[in-house]
């Protein structure tokens, strides 16, 4: 997920820089309001610790293994204000001492890993929270919270890459920085997170979340009770947007002549985008493989993959509460 | 003297079953990792062969986006013979962990890429490729450098709020604490995993948890001391500007690079 | 038991351990003593597989252990069993929700039935006496409640050999004499003892051998920890008094 700088647009990551600023600015005063006992430390902290949870592989079923963000789980134990800080500044030192995601794109992997996650994973993780009135249901909220917190993350950073093509192209009409549209961007990111990546964010966050829960249920954040409005309309205001993506797609489509989209949905099958952290023991080819269909239009591979998604939603919410159900039944 | 139970008396006869655990050692290398690099760059007294942080910061941020915005593979030439100069310079091993990153990043840019080349993008998916490489490098190059203490005094410098640096100033210290804690708890877990763990994500959540309580109490501590020694929510980051020959040299070379930049997007 | 030949320890720029020769029989019961620094830490992890030698040779009971080895995983996993480490810092050593389930963490992965388990934790709990704890959560127990329970989940492997790092740092004096006790009966049942410290007082009679590591990280004298306890002008000299 970490962007590395020549990705993206210069002009793209000005754009999200500069949108992240007062993102910055409000988190800054609310988390300083908000943690009343220990306060500066307490950022500061919660950034190494963001850094460090980072650098855990977690375990999936049948061997392989992965890193997690960890966004709604800090957001859901320190709140999404000190969230926002913490995780932004552990991406600066990730940029600055160790390479890991570009300098220009800072802005850009704040904007998708420090806000989009920790706010949308932490109002998911209230809004159900606070529709069920058992443990269960916490975790479930939080579940579904990181799940699909980092997809919408996986999501915007798709967006990001996909709209270069159509704004950088050099005199040639070739392309500056990111090569591929929304229509394979948007799959090629989407597919590796839905399937595996927001999985391994699940195990972390809940796994670590129960833990925590059950030690010491006094140093989880509690949110402020009139906070539910703002949440419902940050909710409103995800769903509203990412019809917006969907149709952001659809004109830069309409931008690539017929006999190009021949080559993506061909040159398609090999692309793939896979996020640092999961290359190792993880096939994207083979399943990008089985994702176009030969000889059919492009758009049918979207219209695919949205239904498989949806598909896959299903299926992990099923298992997910299994999961939890025997995990209570060993207990 | 106490009375040992039958079974503690006996060696075990023991043959471990097989299990998929590498996340434990792969969890472990990648904390190494991080607090080796940490060990290594701090607490270095600022001596005569190092470059101001301002400057190096400054000078990364300048070349990393005239990579990004040319459109002439003649400043990309030109950038990487600077950058093999800069490496010239710095010792083998150093030079070593910059190109495996940086090469490592390069590849990976180049299978990502490998289909547009199918599609009659080859020049463009060189231009990108050689982009990546170069700022990843550059950037490599700095943070290999540079004392982790003294970069918070170059975001001082460039007028960051107080706040701000405190924050990241206790995020780097503590960086290097949790994680020698962490990677405490994760070889306690290695040396007592002798069979099958059924509750893997259960194991993990513990450290990450107990990581995370330890973190807030490590808080709650700093904030007592620091009120005690009269802490009030203010705080002045202190640092000067000393500027040697050397920084001198990194601007020169910095301004070079810019004049470059126009002259071969003139042509 | 165990052999060390000319082991030396980088970490970082530095040695930590420099060519160390050291022979442990089984059944002894050894203190390594040395000042602050000087690597009694890192000889204890070396033992126990988690740092490696730069040079020289690791034997346990005629295995060599090398990474290629320890690679193996059923190998390394049943070199773990046998030997067991309390660490330094208790609190890292316990990442269990409950007492209970962090002393059957290891009994569980060794494939024993549950009654089984059971039987080892309530030996263990009874051993360390620690009843009161058993439905507590670790993490909240004072300093001398967590070194008992990891030193109990560490006895529920049944190792051969006990490396202990600095056991009786930061317990109150009926903690030491407690501790001591333990170490002596575990010892008198047949187990290997290695173990670091500078609290002299609370283990005497526990140790016949004795092994000092000078402050440049070389071992300095091995013999009789009565001759050495008693050689204040050496121990004076090696500044560890």
């Amino acid at each position: 997920m970490h962007i590395p700088d020549n990705y993206l647009s210069p002009a793209t990551c000005a754009v999200m820089g500069a949108a992240m600023v007062p993102v910055w600015a409000i988190s800054a005063r609310k988390a300083q309001a908000e943690i009343s006992r220990a306060k500066v430390p307490l950022l500061g902290i919660g950034a190494a610790f963001s850094f460090l949870i980072m650098m855990f592989n977690v375990p999936l079923p049948g061997g392989t293994t992965g890193h997690a963000v960890g966004g709604t789980l800090i957001a859901a134990l320190l709140g999404p204000w000190a969230a926002c800080i913490a995780v932004s500044v552990a991406l600066l030192i990730q940029a600055l001492l160790f390479g890991d995601g570009g300098i220009l794109a800072f802005g850009a992997n704040a904007f998708n890993m420090a806000f989009v996650i920790p706010f949308l994973g932490y109002f998911i993780y209230r809004f159900i929270k606070g529709r069920t009135s058992s443990p269960r249901g916490e975790l479930i909220g939080l579940g579904v919270g990181s799940y699909l917190a980092i997809n919408m993350a996986a999501l915007c950073a798709a967006i990001e890459f996909g709209i270069q093509p159509a704004i950088a192209r050099d005199a040639a009409g070739l392309p500056l920085y990111c090569p591929y549209p929304l229509a394979v961007s948007i799959p090629a990111m989407l597919i590796p997170h839905l399937v595996v990546a927001g999985f391994i964010e699940v195990f972390f966050t809940v796994g670590v979340f129960a833990f925590i829960k059950r030690v010491s249920p006094g140093s989880v954040y509690e949110g402020a009770r009139t906070r539910i409005q703002a949440i419902y309309g940050l909710i409103v205001a995800f769903v509203c947007l990412s019809p917006l993506g969907l149709l952001a797609s659809g004109t830069a489509w309409g931008e690539w002549g017929a006999e190009e989209i021949k080559n993506v949905a061909t040159g398609g099958k090999a692309l793939g985008y896979v996020p640092t952290g999961m290359t190792n023991g993880f096939s994207l080819k083979a399943l990008l493989a089985d994702y176009t269909v030969p000889g059919m239009p492009e758009w049918t591979g979207y219209i695919v993959s949205a239904v498989a998604g949806a598909a896959l939603l299903v299926i992990v919410f099923k298992l997910f509460g299994l999961l939890r159900r025997s995990e209570v039944e060993t207990s | 003297m106490k009375a040992m139970p039958g079974w503690l008396l006996q060696d075990a006869r023991y043959q471990p079953r097989q299990d998929k655990d590498a996340f434990v050692d792969r969890s472990i290398l990648r904390f190494l990792s991080v607090l080796s690099k940490g060990r290594a760059r701090s607490g270095r007294i600022q001596g005569h062969g190092h470059t101001e942080p301002l400057v190096k910061v400054l000078s990364i941020i300048v070349v990393a986006l005239l990579v990004s915005l040319t459109r002439s593979p003649a400043f990309l030439v030109l950038t990487a013979t600077g950058l093999l100069v800069s490496l010239a310079f710095q010792e083998a091993r150093l030079i070593a962990r910059v190109l495996k990153t940086s090469l490592a990043v390069a590849v990976f840019t180049v299978l990502i890429l490998l289909p547009s080349v199918f599609w009659g993008r080859g020049s463009a998916a060189v231009m990108i490729t050689v982009k990546v490489f170069l700022s990843v490098a550059f950037v490599k190059l700095v943070s290999a450098t540079a004392d982790w203490a003294s970069i918070s005094g170059a975001f001082k410098r460039l007028g960051a709020p107080d706040l701000f640096i405190l924050v990241f100033d206790i995020a780097l210290k503590y960086i290097t604490l949790l994680g020698e804690f962490a990677l405490s708890m994760l070889y306690a877990l290695k040396l007592r995993s002798v069979g099958r763990n059924t509750g893997k994500t259960a194991s993990l959540g513990g450290i990450a948890g107990t990581l995370f309580l330890k973190s807030k109490e490590m808080a709650e501590d700093m904030y007592g001391a620091m009120e005690c020694r009269g802490f009030t929510g203010e705080y002045r980051a202190a640092g000067r500007l000393r500027l040697r020959w050397r920084d001198g040299m990194v601007c020169g070379a910095t301004g070079l690079l810019i004049a470059l930049f126009f002259l071969t997007r003139a042509r | 038991m165990i052999e060390l030949q000319g082991v030396t320890c980088t970490y970082g720029d530095g040695d930590v351990l420099t060519e160390v020769d050291l022979r442990i029989q089984r059944g002894e019961a050894v203190a390594i003593i040395g000042p602050n620094g000087c690597g009694k830490s890192t000889l204890l992890k070396l033992l126990n597989g988690i740092v490696l030698p730069r040079k020289g040779r690791y034997a346990f009971d005629a295995d060599d252990i090398t990474p290629e080895r320890l690679k193996d995983a059923t190998f390394a996993k049943r070199f773990h069993q046998r030997i067991g480490f309390l660490f330094q810092n208790s609190d890292t050593q316990l990442f269990c929700p409950v007492v209970h389930d962090e002393i059957a963490f290891g009994p569980r992965q060794m494939g024993l039935s549950e009654e089984q388990v059971a039987r080892r934790v309530e030996d263990c709990i009874e051993l360390m006496g620690i009843g009161k704890l058993r439905n507590r959560v670790p993490y909240h127990l004072s300093e001398g409640e967590k070194r008992k329970v990891a030193l109990a989940a560490v006895l529920a492997l049944n190792p051969e050999v006990l490396v202990l790092d600095e056991p009786m740092n930061g317990l109150d004096p009926r903690m030491k004499h407690f501790l001591r006790e333990i170490i002596l009966s575990l010892n008198h049942g047949g187990k290997t003892i290695l173990c670091s410290t500078h609290d002299f007082r609370y283990i005497d009679g526990v140790f016949r051998t004795a092994v000092v590591i000078g402050e440049d990280h070389r071992v300095v004298r091995v013999g009789s920890y009565h001759e050495i306890i008693n050689d204040k002008d050496f121990l004076r000299a090696q500044n560890i008094i």
